[in-house]
């Protein structure tokens, strides 16, 4: 009943292979016109980005990266990446209760309030100058981050003021804390 | 055509496993990203190149030149994140202007080399290449599901260790891992065992039929090598060829696979082989020319479907072409695409008998004998009707483009000379062009162009009853019997809006009726009552014979 006007021949091992390709591309196309958006949720680094750029609008956003231990290793690696300068931890001899955190890049100081309001000051003091203005102090601290936005640097020095239940005081004094400025 | 429930038809098409739910988000989150001002990150071709190459398993292929780019980045010293946080869209130029400004603020590299704006060449050692930032752009979507994939630790790790890769063994190394971590990914979220394993019975069955023979033709393909591989497979219950529907729609795709291998517009060596010990081997065996070409198109253009679906009646907003019962009818036929005239008869079987194995299906799902699905199928004129139905709808959809061109015309818009002339006997089309040089030679004085076109338009449409009075007298008449939504008067508000619709519904239902006409003047031209060419009526009880008894093995003597 049919004929073939259009007759053409090709090796059969390929035109099987052109099949597999094309009945995969039609799977996936289909599903991606019908993905209605609802099926899954899935962090992509576009989120652990604008968690990384803008903390401070994103806490929720920052505690369910780091709740999943997948997000919270490239979370990691992101804002080590995106550190200008670094503090590693020091040196396990250091006291419970230090003042003063030394690094090669930046020292950071932590003094209370003269009017013992329960206020602290933290002082950043860069050893170097940037380029771009750092933005965020941040820390990792029993394996999660958390945030500080800097006050403007003046001679390679920032202060910023902090309450006494706020986490960098407990991360000030534990050695095994690590210190980033982006 | 029997009263057919198309959504239950389309229902039971999609049992195939298609990519998990995380991949579908990571892809759909990928193809959606854009720029801080809002613009597409990656162009329409990298959105497309994204899932083509995902499809066809030849990501191995595109991530060895990435993996060139990302060696002359991480040289540059350019943070890896820079590439995924970009201001501007992933383009060549972009590409090119961001590795510019790292080579500013670095000290001169001997050995790399802008040869132009797009294209750097850089020497390690004895190994010289050339990084095509056209190519990059190309798979820019790709780089991404690659980070998203691997993930930021992973792919900075491998990032930073191509700073210093010294020679294409190392660059190799690096890709080839790359490949491995997407192969498994894949593997997990994208099976694709069911359809090789069909794309294997298809294979030995066409080397059966065609006698071991190492090569296939479009001709091989035929209605009876389609009837004869359901009857053999169908009754397999874990095959993926049980329903007719799915087998015919298999060896559509499988003509149209023989066509693409026959242009090569794959290349060679993109299947599924990739990263076996073979598809290693390839990888270390391409160059960057070959890798800067590795498949333009997977589908030959704008498919007649995602035509079609532009005037899906759900989609259209200011008119109504066809209604939600001829799109379904249309979408079933079109599926064929250029194959239907070569296949017939098996569209014949599929629009007759698929919709009974729907109805068996769905009984038998819901645990209840379904009897009386075959009776329904009585009338010996079945294929007939069928017939008829297609004409009866081919003349719809010309109707309705006749109707749509005179609310063009109504319209006076200027788009009705492109959309709707060419729907005038050949006659009428000379006329206008006649008057169209005539109206040119009138003008006294030198004009632009496009102002020129504009009047030479609005004067055309204006004597159009006269320099086309038998086509005009067409449009008016399909007007008055083809009534919808939106037709035949201008709109109040939004009227450039109608207009877009009505042209793009012109274009689409005129090929549409090209596609039905061709269909049925195939059987037409084969319809002989001199030869002993098998009438529709004797074609039907033969048929019947042959699918009813494969029913009753499937579902049972009941049904």
């Amino acid at each position: 009943m049919t004929t073939s006007s259009d007759e053409i021949t090709t090796d059969l091992d390929e035109a099987t292979a052109k099949f597999v390709a094309l009945e995969n591309y039609r799977r996936l196309a289909t599903s991606l016109s019908k993905n209605d958006g609802t099926k899954a949720i899935t962090l992509t680094f576009q989120d652990l980005w604008s968690a990384a750029i803008h903390p401070e609008q994103n806490i929720d956003l920052i505690a369910a990266i780091q709740r999943d231990r997948q997000h919270a290793r490239r979370f990691d690696a992101l804002l080590r990446s995106m550190a200008v300068f670094s503090q590693p931890a020091q040196a396990a001899a250091a006291s419970d209760n230090m003042d003063k955190r030394t690094g090669e890049q930046f020292d950071l100081e932590l003094k209370p309030s003269s009017r013992q309001d329960g206020a602290y000051f933290l002082i950043i003091r860069m050893h170097n100058l940037v380029k771009t203005i750092p933005q965020h102090l941040y820390y990792c601290h029993n394996n999660s981050y958390h945030f500080l936005s800097l006050s403007p640097v003046h001679n390679g020095v920032s202060q910023v003021m902090v309450g006494e239940s706020n986490s960098i005081i407990d991360a000030f004094n534990d050695p095994a804390a690590e210190f980033f400025i982006k | 055509m029997s009263n057919v429930s198309y959504k239950l038809l389309h229902k039971l098409a999609l049992q195939d496993d298609g990519p998990s739910n995380t991949l579908q988000a990571l892809l759909t989150s990928t193809l959606e990203t854009t720029t801080a001002d809002g613009r597409p990150r990656h162009s329409e071709q990298a959105q497309q190149n994204l899932i083509k190459v995902i499809a066809s398993h030849s990501y191995a292929k595109v991530i060895f030149p990435l993996c060139h780019f990302m060696v002359v980045a991480a040289q540059r010293k350019i943070p890896l994140y820079y590439w995924f946080t970009m201001t501007q869209p992933m383009t060549a130029s972009s590409l090119a202007s961001s590795l510019r400004s790292a080579s500013d603020q670095i000290s001169p590299d001997n050995h790399t080399d802008m040869k132009n704006q797009l294209v750097i060449t850089i020497a390690r050692g004895n190994y010289t290449f050339d990084v095509n930032l056209s190519h990059i752009a190309k798979h820019s979507a790709l780089f991404d599901l690659i980070m998203e994939i691997i993930g930021y630790e992973g792919l900075e790790i491998l990032y930073n260790k191509l700073a210093y890769a010294e020679n294409r063994h190392e660059i190799a190394s690096v890709s080839n891992d790359l490949a491995r971590g997407i192969y498994q990914f894949l593997k997990d979220h994208f099976p694709t065992a069911s359809t090789e394993k069909k794309a294997r019975f298809m294979h030995d069955f066409l080397a059966k039929c065609t006698g071991q023979n190492a090569s296939i033709s479009t001709s091989d393909i035929n209605d009876s090598l389609i009837i004869d591989f359901w009857l053999e497979f169908s009754l397999d219950a874990q095959s993926k060829f049980r329903l007719f529907s799915n087998c015919a729609h298999s060896w559509v795709t499988y003509r149209q696979a023989i066509r693409l291998a026959a242009s090569n517009r794959f290349q060679k060596g993109a299947s599924l082989d990739a990263l076996n010990e073979q598809g290693v081997a390839e990888i270390s065996r391409i160059d960057q020319n070959a890798a800067q070409v590795i498949f333009d198109e997977i589908a030959e253009g704008p498919s007649s479907t995602a035509k079609l679906r532009q005037i899906n009646p759900s989609i259209l907003k200011t008119v109504k072409l066809v209604n939600a019962t001829e799109f379904d009818h249309l979408a079933e036929l079109i599926k064929f695409g250029n194959e239907g005239h070569t296949l017939v008869l098996t569209i014949l079987r599929l629009l007759t008998f698929a919709p009974v194995q729907a109805r068996l299906v769905e009984a038998s799902r819901k645990r209840k004998m379904q009897a009386s699905a075959m009776h329904s199928l009585a009338d010996d004129d079945a294929y007939s009707h069928v017939f008829d139905h297609i004409n009866t709808l081919t003349d719809t959809i010309r109707g309705l483009t006749e109707a749509a061109a005179f609310s063009l015309y109504l319209a006076q818009s200027s788009t009705f000379i492109y959309a709707a002339v060419p729907l005038a006997n050949t006659q009428e089309q000379k006329e206008l062009t006649n008057a169209r040089t005539r109206i040119r030679a009138s003008l006294t004085k030198p004009m632009d162009e496009i102002i020129l076109a504009e009047k030479i338009s609005a004067e055309l449409l204006k004597k159009l009853p006269q320099i086309m009075p038998v086509f005009f007298a067409q449009l008016k008449q399909a007007r008055k019997k083809y009534r919808r939504k939106g037709l035949g008067k201008l709109p109040i508000e939004d009227s450039n809006s109608w207009i877009s619709e009505l042209t793009t519904g012109i274009e689409v239902l005129s090929e549409m009726a090209t596609h039905l006409n061709r269909l049925t003047s195939t059987y037409l031209a084969n319809e002989n009552p001199h030869t002993k060419q098998k009438t529709l009526k004797s074609c039907f009880a033969e048929d019947r014979d042959i699918f009813f008894k494969q029913f009753r093995q499937i579902y049972g003597q009941a049904s």
